[in-house]
């Protein structure tokens, strides 16, 4: 299974909202390169009616090749199946956060390198 | 933290012609791994690496008229081995022409998704492809089972293998082809709902024993190899296996040039699918590329989730789970491996280019629009000189086997 590890805490400048940023586990404590990949969301600030995780690359102008799935494991925890970070460079991954109908995006960028 | 360590010592220790930052370091590490890579495992064939397969695919590719009566051509008809596993022309001649260039077997076992557009997801389904496509050996599944049990010698290890082969496919009574398609629909329909089963399975069967052959097409250790191994080992006469032109050529693969951004990894390809942006050439309907692969895929009886698999789970399945179509993927083709590349000339899709001069002329340019979609953003003009485009492409041909 996924090995639970914390890997960015606040990066309340970052993200487009005020609420603290969401808990991604990767597996192994960080995003692969170029392979499908599954991670757990933890909601810190508590339950919320919808979750849904997309990411960019900002500078090539393009997305992901794959379409994540999103399942709810308990009031605080998702799972993220099917993600692909498939270019090495600067990526944003979004999470998308619905509570009382109104959504909060939360961005966590990092960089992936070709020799990872 | 070894590499770091690795880095500090190259520079003191080692000779090299060009003076690499960490990272271009690091990625040039990358692209020479200790260990040669093997291709990943494939649960949805349970011969994939069973070498008495393998044995019988071998025969099976180099079998001229494989794909029954009337046919001539063998897989190596179009994958010749003397020419880097592909043909070296620019569109594949079979029993007609088509508009793509023959990729090489060689490493095709490394990619998740085979063909230009990906439209296959394993070695095994690929190869039911060409055998009844009508441009290419424009034969058919029952075809190949008849060709089989008329050689006693393959027959025996056939059915060795893979148990009784269809007494159908012994029956000299019947039309000598009969496949699911227009051509050959006659012949199909004279067979029972329980023949076509048991001709579908005998003719997957078949083609896990091909793409067991193919699993075992891969490149060996090239002069690039020979030069990293020497720096890792600290070894003077190793590391002078790459010349100080194709040194400067590689510093600018892995760094000014971006090159790695797709073809990365020991065999420098992301095995992913990229609109680079080539013209419309001739009169050529542009290529729709990836989504037309990923609509084919979906629908192909021998994907990995069918009922002729071996393990139709989404964990044997992963990549067919999650793929998307969507406008940056219009155009896209699959990024090839860069290795033994120089011996597979014409270069891209549609075989436009003849050297590796006129590729990377390309690239430093990057002329005109694509015919369809658009040039991934990741590309720019590199605007290097004469020099330094002969330096990549000296290091190019430093990737050809030894
Ligand atoms: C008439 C020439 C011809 C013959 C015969 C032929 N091929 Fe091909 N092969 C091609 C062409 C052209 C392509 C690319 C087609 C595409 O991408 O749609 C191709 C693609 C492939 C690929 C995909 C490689 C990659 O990296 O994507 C494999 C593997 C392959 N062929 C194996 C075989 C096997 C096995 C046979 C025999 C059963 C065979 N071919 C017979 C021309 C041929
Ligand atoms: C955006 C991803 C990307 C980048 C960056 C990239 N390539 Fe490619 N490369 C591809 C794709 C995709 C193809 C096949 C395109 C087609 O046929 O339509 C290709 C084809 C090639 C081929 C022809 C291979 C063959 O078998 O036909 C060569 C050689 C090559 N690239 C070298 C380079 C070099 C050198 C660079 C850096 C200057 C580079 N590439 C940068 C994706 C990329």
């Amino acid at each position: 299974m996924i090995r639970k590890l914390l890997l960015l805490l606040m990066l309340g400048a970052l993200a487009s909202c005020q609420g603290p940023l969401p808990l991604m586990h990767f597996p192994d404590g960080r995003a692969p390169l170029n392979e499908i990949f599954s991670f757990e969301i933890e909601l810190v600030d508590g339950p919320a009616e919808n979750v849904s995780v997309d990411a960019d690359m900002p500078s090539h102008g393009h997305g992901m090749v794959t379409e994540p799935v999103v399942t709810k494991i308990d009031a605080t925890h998702y799972q993220v199946d099917g993600m692909m970070l498939h270019m090495p460079g600067y990526w944003e991954i979004y999470v998308e956060v619905t509570r009382d109908n109104e959504s909060e995006r939360f961005m966590l960028p990092l960089t992936l390198e070709a020799w990872e | 933290m070894g590499i770091i360590s690795l880095a500090f010592g190259l520079s003191s220790m080692m000779q090299l012609s060009v003076e690499l930052t960490e990272n271009e370091l690091r990625a040039m590490l990358s692209l020479s791994p200790p260990q040669a890579p093997a291709p990943r495992p494939k649960p949805t064939n349970v011969f994939a690496d069973n070498p008495d397969a393998a044995k019988l695919g071998e025969k099976l590719f180099f079998l001229e008229g494989l794909a029954g009566e009337g046919t001539t051509q063998s897989c190596a008809s179009c994958h010749n081995p003397e020419l880097g596993w592909s043909d070296g022309l620019q569109f594949a001649i079979g029993d007609g022409v088509g508009t793509l260039n023959t990729p090489a077997v060689r490493n095709a076992a490394f990619n998740n998704f085979v063909f230009w557009d990906g439209s296959a997801d394993s070695l095994w389904a690929q190869a039911a492809q060409p055998i009844e496509s009508p441009i290419e050996m424009h034969g058919s599944r029952y075809g190949v089972l008849r060709t089989i049990s008329s050689d006693e010698e393959l027959l025996s290890e056939w059915q060795s293998l893979f148990g009784q082969m269809p007494a159908v496919a012994q029956d000299l009574t019947r039309a000598p082809h009969a496949a699911p398609n227009e051509e050959f629909s006659a012949g199909w329909r004279a067979l029972t709902e329980e023949n076509r089963l048991a001709v579908n399975t005998a003719f997957a069967k078949t083609l896990k024993a091909i793409a067991a052959f193919e699993r075992t097409v891969v490149s060996g250790k090239s002069n690039f190899d020979l030069f990293v191994e020497g720096l890792r080992t600290e070894d003077e006469e190793l590391s002078k296996a790459l010349s100080p032109q194709a040194q400067r050529g590689m510093k600018l693969f892995v760094g000014e040039a971006n090159c790695i951004s797709c073809h990365f990894g020991p065999l420098l390809s992301d095995g992913q699918f990229h609109n680079i942006g080539l013209e419309p050439y001739k009169d050529i309907p542009p290529a729709i590329g990836r989504p037309g692969g990923i609509e084919k895929v979906r629908l192909d009886l021998f994907n990995g989730r069918n009922q002729f698999s071996d393990d139709t789970s989404w964990k044997a399945n992963g990549q067919m789970l999650y793929m998307i179509s969507n406008e940056h993927t219009v155009g896209a083709m699959k990024t090839p491996s860069l290795r033994d590349v120089a011996a597979t000339a014409p270069y891209m899709h549609d075989g436009r280019f003849k050297t590796l001069e006129e590729v990377v002329e390309f690239y430093n340019l990057l002329p005109g629009f694509p015919g369809v979609g658009h040039r991934e953003e990741t590309l720019n003009r590199l605007l290097l000189s004469d020099e330094q485009l002969a330096e990549l492409v000296a290091f190019i041909k430093s990737l050809s086997s030894l």
